[in-house]
């Protein structure tokens, strides 16, 4: 009888601890979060002495490394999706870069001077010209469908890696597709005549695009257009410049920054952040303190990287970029200031530019 | 033997019904949380005369009419339920269960009015004069017919008065328990638009005039006499509130109604972090073509939930800031004839 009786005490006990681990919210049986990954977040650097090398920033832990490769951008870079090679933009030629080795492994001759994208699949790297358009493989950068008269700019893939989005294409006005499962084709979707487009990303399910365009030497429009009402649904005035546009990997939202320019247009010395589901601007977020509080540089906001794990977003200050931040996506805070080089005049030694990271996680 | 099972059962169930019982967070045993309360935030429409009552909370928007209007300013008591009116030459007490008249004070209130977070105290500033009176009858306590200061806030604890003067870079402080005493700093900055404490007194938050078109925001720090941030603003209308629980500091930049348009957002600093961060009002009516909606007054609910900031210049419409989720998330238009002034709230 006594057997028994501890044999159910038993059961009961264990089904009783089961329910409690089961209906605790701190669960011990949960697994304990992940460290954060260490992404690189990578920009060139450039000295006042005329030195030139890569940086690579770790948002996750502060630290910052330094090297220098067989090839240096002269228009841009691109890290690809998996963070092991380097996309180089050089004068005249695109470089792969690998990041292991930093040995130049393959080339290809074209002068991307309107910049370059990669797919989020790792597969295809685009090159654009002014004019001219280059689609390669990633792996080998074999021509994989060329067109040297299309002038199609601010190209970015669609999260699957089947389309390309950018503007051009005979209007500046207009918002092209390239569909690279359906040879290539083009559409266009004239937007209500007006501002010219700087750049164009698309959401995550490509029923809006998020659009920077010129209204006139002062001021542009961050607009977010909608497919499906054929509508601009959001319209801000921001200041002309070097305005730079990205989404976070989990398609919440929108960053953007105004940066000026080097002659009128100050800019601005925050950056917004869109929240695309309330259509709303979720904050701006200031610059002013993270450095001093006191005699606060007016520091606008150019160039931005994103991790793939949605944490941190590294943001380069405009024009000569002689410093950056980090800002803590999961805090929504600023939380780290990263100025180079000053001399015994308070002059800048070093300027930060190509900001890139890896796009899978 | 089957008294000895019975024991050692009883006792096991015990034994596993505390584990159950403590070892959740989400304890049954803990009270239930207490319901949030229904704060009133009231503002004045100098156009039609009337009285809004809006209540954050349930976003539920009433109206009134009283004896009384306010030509200068108006407050809430601390308890909520009077609103002090600065009349054109007196300042009227009104009870906001009768909306009646209660209790008068013969003054020309056209530099200020504040309560006592305690709502024993209210001050009166005049240009010039300062009058300190009982809350519960007006009767009053200290006068001082000279004093040239723009009382705008009490210490949290209430024993102290921290004003300026438009003209000035001069913050006065009164001390209530020590016979009035009146002790001043200059600071270095220009002519003091607002300040307000912070909780603990130790940091001064203004904001000041630089020139015709812009002003500053800066933080004094009362131990170092020293100021440790500053940010540029448009000039014109500024307000500026600090949270019950000190930890944020929220300003409006409204321009000056002719020439400068103000901020379409307004200002969060963070008083631990030093940092800054701005809520844009671009969208929340219509985000294709928004208006462009400067802000100008806000007031603060005591649970620290919301905030309330009117449209500028001719505030037609406001807004609700929901801080714990730091976001807009009610936009109220009111009738296009509307001038929404004054917003106030209880303190307490």
């Amino acid at each position: 009888m006594l057997k028994k009786t501890i044999i159910s005490l038993k059961i009961i006990l264990l089904l009783l601890l089961l329910t409690l681990f089961l209906n605790c919210d701190d669960n011990p049986l949960a697994p304990e979060n992940e460290p954060d990954k260490d992404y690189f977040v990578y920009m060139f650097e450039t000295d006042h002495a005329g030195g030139h090398y890569y940086m690579g920033y770790h948002p996750a832990s502060g630290a910052i490394d330094t090297f220098t490769a067989e090839d240096s951008p002269h228009w841009t870079m691109k890290v690809s999706a998996d963070g092991r090679y380097m996309f180089v933009a050089a004068e005249d030629y695109v470089a792969k870069v690998d990041l292991q080795s930093l040995q130049t492994v393959a080339t290809l001759p074209y002068r991307a001077d309107y910049g370059m994208a990669v797919s989020p699949d790792n597969q295809y790297l685009a090159i654009i010209m002014g004019p001219g358009f280059v689609l390669a493989r990633a792996s080998d950068l074999s021509v994989v469908y060329k067109d040297t008269l299309l002038d199609f700019r601010s190209c970015n893939f669609s999260s699957d890696s089947k389309k390309i989005y950018g503007y051009g294409d005979g209007s500046y006005h207009s918002v092209v597709k390239m569909d690279l499962v359906n040879n290539y084709t083009r559409t266009s979707i004239e937007l209500s005549p007006g501002p010219v487009i700087h750049s164009v990303v698309p959401s995550l399910d490509e029923k809006k695009y998020f659009i920077i365009s010129e209204y006139d030497m002062w001021f542009n429009h961050f607009e977010v257009y909608d497919l499906v009402l054929d509508s601009v649904i959001f319209r801000e005035w921001i200041w002309n410049g070097y305005n730079y546009l990205e989404l976070s990997p989990d398609g919440k939202y929108a960053f953007y920054t105004e940066g000026g320019n080097e002659f009128d247009v100050n800019g601005s010395n925050y950056f917004t952040i869109y929240d695309i589901e309330r259509n709303r601007i979720k904050m701006k977020v200031s610059t002013v303190g993270v450095k001093d509080g006191i005699n606060p540089e007016f520091m606008a906001l150019g160039q931005m990287a994103i991790t793939p794990d949605g944490k941190w977003l590294v943001i380069g200050e405009s024009i000569d970029c002689a410093a950056f931040i980090r800002f803590n996506m999961t805090t929504m805070q600023i939380d780290d200031y990263i100025q180079g080089e000053i001399n015994e005049f308070g002059i800048y030694m070093e300027g930060y530019s190509c900001f890139t990271c890896q796009i899978i996680q | 033997m089957l008294q000895q099972t019975r024991v050692l059962f009883v006792s096991f169930s015990l034994l596993i019904i505390l584990i159950l019982f403590w070892g959740c967070d989400d304890n049954p045993l803990a009270p239930e949380e207490e319901q949030p309360k229904d704060y009133a935030v009231y503002a004045f429409d100098s156009t039609n005369y009337q009285y809004f009552e809006y209540h954050p909370l349930t976003g539920v928007l009433d109206s009134f009419t009283c004896d009384d209007s306010p030509v200068w300013g108006m407050e809430a008591s601390a308890d909520g339920k009077y609103l002090f009116l600065a009349a054109e030459d007196y300042l009227a007490k009104v009870d906001l269960i009768t909306k009646s008249t209660v209790a008068t004070l013969p003054y020309k209130v056209d530099c200020g009015i504040a309560v006592s977070p305690d709502n024993e105290l209210i001050a009166l500033s005049m240009g010039p004069g300062f009058v300190i009176a009982r809350v519960s009858d007006l009767s009053i306590v200290y006068e001082n017919a000279s004093l040239d200061y723009r009382i705008v806030s009490f210490s949290t604890d209430g024993n102290r008065l921290y004003g300026c003067y438009d003209t000035s870079n001069t913050v006065a402080m009164i001390d209530i328990e020590n016979s009035f005493s009146i002790t001043t700093n200059e600071l270095s900055v220009g002519p003091i638009r607002t300040l307000k404490p912070s909780i603990d007194e130790t940091k001064l938050f203004l904001i000041w005039r630089n020139n015709k078109s812009s002003n500053a925001f800066t933080v004094y720090d009362v131990a170092s006499d020293s100021i440790t941030f500053r940010e540029w603003l448009y000039g014109g209308y500024v307000d500026i509130k600090v949270d019950p629980d000190g930890r944020y500091v929220f300003y409006t930049e409204a321009g000056d109604y002719v020439s400068i348009p103000g901020s379409n957002y307004f200002t969060i600093y963070d008083i631990n972090r030093k940092r800054i961060f701005k809520i844009s009002t671009v969208g929340i009516d219509d985000g294709i073509n928004p208006i462009y909606m400067a802000v100008y007054p806000m007031c603060l609910t005591p649970d620290n939930k919301w905030l309330v900031i009117g449209e500028s210049p001719k505030g037609k419409s406001f807004l609700r800031f929901n801080i714990t989720i730091m976001e807009i998330d009610d936009f109220i238009k009111g009738d296009s004839t509307a001038h929404l002034k004054y917003f106030t709230c209880q303190c307490n």
